[in-house]
């Protein structure tokens, strides 16, 4: 087993892979940049290396003074997470070259999937079904509108080396085709290094299904059953399930095995994610593979009782899978909410500034990773997310349960966060029933804010009562607030008796 | 016995009238309420029997109040300081420039206008970005542009100036 793992990443997912490292009885080793110094990973891995300015490319994406770093602190392993180098084959082929090992699969399987287009066209040679449009990316406005007139608006425009949602927009017209391309580069460059993108048709009404599979380096492969990731906002997951409610053992059975293939076309190991587009008719298109561990991992370990992140950690030292398919079972139901500092009146802009006051939820059948704690800082230079809110129940109705009393128990004051939205989410009837696709809150935005403004009506009852008091008490003290005078009323003396 | 009129968020007031250190009328309603810091800046607020947990911070005598993941900002006033404003803004109204300022912190990455040009409402005038997404500017009104405050490439905070239309 490794000695020393350097995790080179942030926030929630350096705490879950420093977390995993300390069951193996392993080194942890991070990075932190200058707005991440009050982060919890810095708190809580055995090592923390302060690598430079808040800017990505200065810092979590510095490729030289990673490379450096590794050989520097003698790590025998990396962890990638996910985004920033997770799925970088000039990257992987770097670490390969240094003799250390890149917890995730090769540098070879990377470069197939990683670029989504040369996954379309693998996948056409496996008979895997794929949603039509380019299998090459794109080189220029005039090939762009050719594809997008052959197989019809809408379209999406998708950033080759893409993922997570980012560097991906609709396209309804060609007008609009002619003002996003450079920007949709743009953005493709920004997030990943790399400007190619590509055209998919869109599909209508589609359920967002994807299969969990471990490989290891004997030719081993599970999958453990699927995730439906329907909720989305602007193809930004923002909840997720395991399993789907929608599919029938059938379809299971056809989509995991295909998934299986899929992995075995890319002499795939470690951990990875199929994610396919499923009709209404159930027929399942391949989107794309995240070679990489997901965000909503977490819900995939609930049901199948299994440590994703340990066992990448077991496949990178040349260790065989600890299970085989048949010692699988879908156990329960698992939701995951994300919990981002976004304002959701306010077209759901990122929220910045400091978490002044933090209590997470506890009880039965609640998970929580986070990457944050009270004092730190959500800062312009990285993703919002505050913390994935994970809950587990006998069945969807019980998780769903769960979850809203969750949500009602987290407090995080100092930035305004998306909780009131996820619960008029799952306060919603559709929702409940099961009856979701991935335009679920495009199509139901105005209704389910409706919902948030009602508890905001209710809240803002409360916060005037508390500024009027307040006031009432500054004034009375010449503008100063005294803590002594405040717990000096009648706050125990309410007695019932 | 003290009234005050709270406006949150810049539109919605409220009426709050104290009568003395354990009850308040809100809304025609008589309640008992307790309040406490529990730790600096983070107060339980107890209104009947509901407890509730907040955080307050005061900036330029605005409280800036976060309670359950929401955030308010609230101005508490005396009915007649409350008047006095109100015929102030109703003179200053006339005034039909708009002032565009950044809703959120990032770098302006594109400015699609220059001073003179005419704009539609709805136009989008410039790229501003933040947490690695690009977020169009649009205008709110019709107009020409005054002025520009900004340039391309610079950093800019939150609520900084950016373009004047009128």
């Amino acid at each position: 087993m490794f000695k020393k793992i350097l995790i080179i990443n942030r926030g929630e997912i350096a705490v879950r892979i420093i977390r995993a490292c300390k069951e193996l009885g392993i080194k942890s080793a991070c990075i932190y940049s200058e707005a991440d110094e009050n982060a919890l990973h810095v708190r809580l891995a055995d090592e923390a290396y302060f690598i430079g300015p808040s800017i990505v490319s200065e810092s979590y994406l510095n490729k030289n003074k990673l490379l450096k770093l590794i050989k520097e602190i003698k790590a025998d392993a990396v962890h990638p997470g996910y985004g920033f180098f997770a799925e970088n084959a000039d990257f992987i082929e770097d670490i390969e070259k240094l003799g250390v090992v890149f917890i995730g699969p090769s540098s070879k399987s990377v470069k197939m999937m990683g670029s989504k287009t040369a996954a379309r066209e693998l996948m056409l040679k496996n008979n895997v079904s794929i949603v039509p449009g380019s299998t090459k990316s794109l080189k220029s406005i005039d090939e762009a509108k050719k594809i997008a007139n052959k197989i019809g608006y809408p379209i999406l425009l998708k950033a080759s080396a893409g993922g997570g949602g980012k560097g991906m927009r609709k396209i309804s017209s060609e007008t609009e085709l002619q003002s996003a391309f450079e920007s949709t580069k743009r953005e493709a460059k920004k997030a990943f290094a790399d400007d190619s993108i590509y055209i998919e048709k869109f599909i209508v009404n589609p359920r967002h299904i994807e299969v969990q599979i471990l490989g290891d380096k004997y030719g081993n492969y599970v999958h453990l059953f699927e995730r439906e990731c329907s909720i989305q906002r602007r193809h930004q997951k923002v909840i997720e399930e395991a399993p789907s409610s929608f599919i029938d053992d059938l379809t299971r059975e056809k989509i995991t095995e295909a998934a299986i293939n899929v992995a075995k076309a890319c002499n795939y190991y470690n951990a990875g994610t199929i994610e396919f587009l499923m009709d209404e008719q159930k027929n399942f298109y391949f989107l794309e593979m995240n070679t990489r561990v997901q965000v909503e991992h977490p819900v995939t370990e609930l049901i199948s009782s299994a440590d994703i992140v340990k066992e990448q950690i077991a496949i990178a030292a040349d260790n065989k899978l600890s299970f085989s398919q048949n010692q699988l079972k879908i156990k329960g139901h698992s939701i995951e909410c994300r919990v981002y500092a976004e304002d959701a009146f306010n077209n759901f802009l990122p929220s910045t500034g400091k978490i002044v006051n933090y209590r997470t939820p506890l009880g039965p059948n609640v998970r929580i990773d986070s990457g944050v704690e009270i004092n730190s800082d959500i800062s312009i230079y990285y993703d919002p997310l505050i913390a994935k809110l994970i809950t587990f129940g006998n069945n969807r109705a019980a998780a769903i349960s769960a979850m809203q009393r969750a949500l009602d128990e987290y407090e995080i004051a100092g930035v305004t966060t998306n909780i009131s939205y996820l619960k008029a989410i799952m306060d919603d009837e559709e929702f409940q029933s099961g009856d979701i696709n991935i335009n679920f809150i495009e199509r139901k935005n105005v209704e389910l804010l409706k919902r948030v403004r009602k508890t905001s009506n209710q809240l803002k009852s409360v916060a005037s009562l508390f500024a009027a008091i307040i006031k009432d008490k500054t004034s009375n003290l010449s503008g100063k607030i005294k803590t002594n005078n405040l717990s000096a009323n009648k706050w125990t003396a309410q007695l019932y008796e | 016995m003290s009234d005050y009129i709270v406006t949150l968020n810049e539109d919605t007031k409220y009426k709050v009238t104290i009568i003395n250190k354990d009850c308040i009328i809100f809304n025609n309603k008589k309640m008992t309420y307790a309040v406490k810091e529990s730790s600096p800046g983070n107060y339980l607020l107890k209104v009947d029997n509901k407890v509730y947990d907040i955080n307050l911070k005061i900036i330029d005598g605005k409280y800036l109040i976060n309670l359950k993941g929401e955030t308010f900002n609230a101005v508490v006033q005396t009915p007649l300081e409350e008047k006095a404003k109100e015929l102030l803004t109703k003179r200053g109204l006339s005034n039909s420039n708009l002032l565009i300022t950044a809703p959120m912190p990032g770098m302006m990455i594109k400015i699609k206008i220059s001073e003179g040009d005419a704009v539609k409402k709805g136009q989008s005038i410039a790229i501003l970005e933040a947490m690695k997404m690009e977020n169009d500017l649009i205008a709110n009104q019709s107009g020409t542009v005054k002025e520009i405050y900004v340039k391309e490439g610079q950093s800019v905070e939150k609520n900084q100036k950016l373009f004047l239309i009128a």
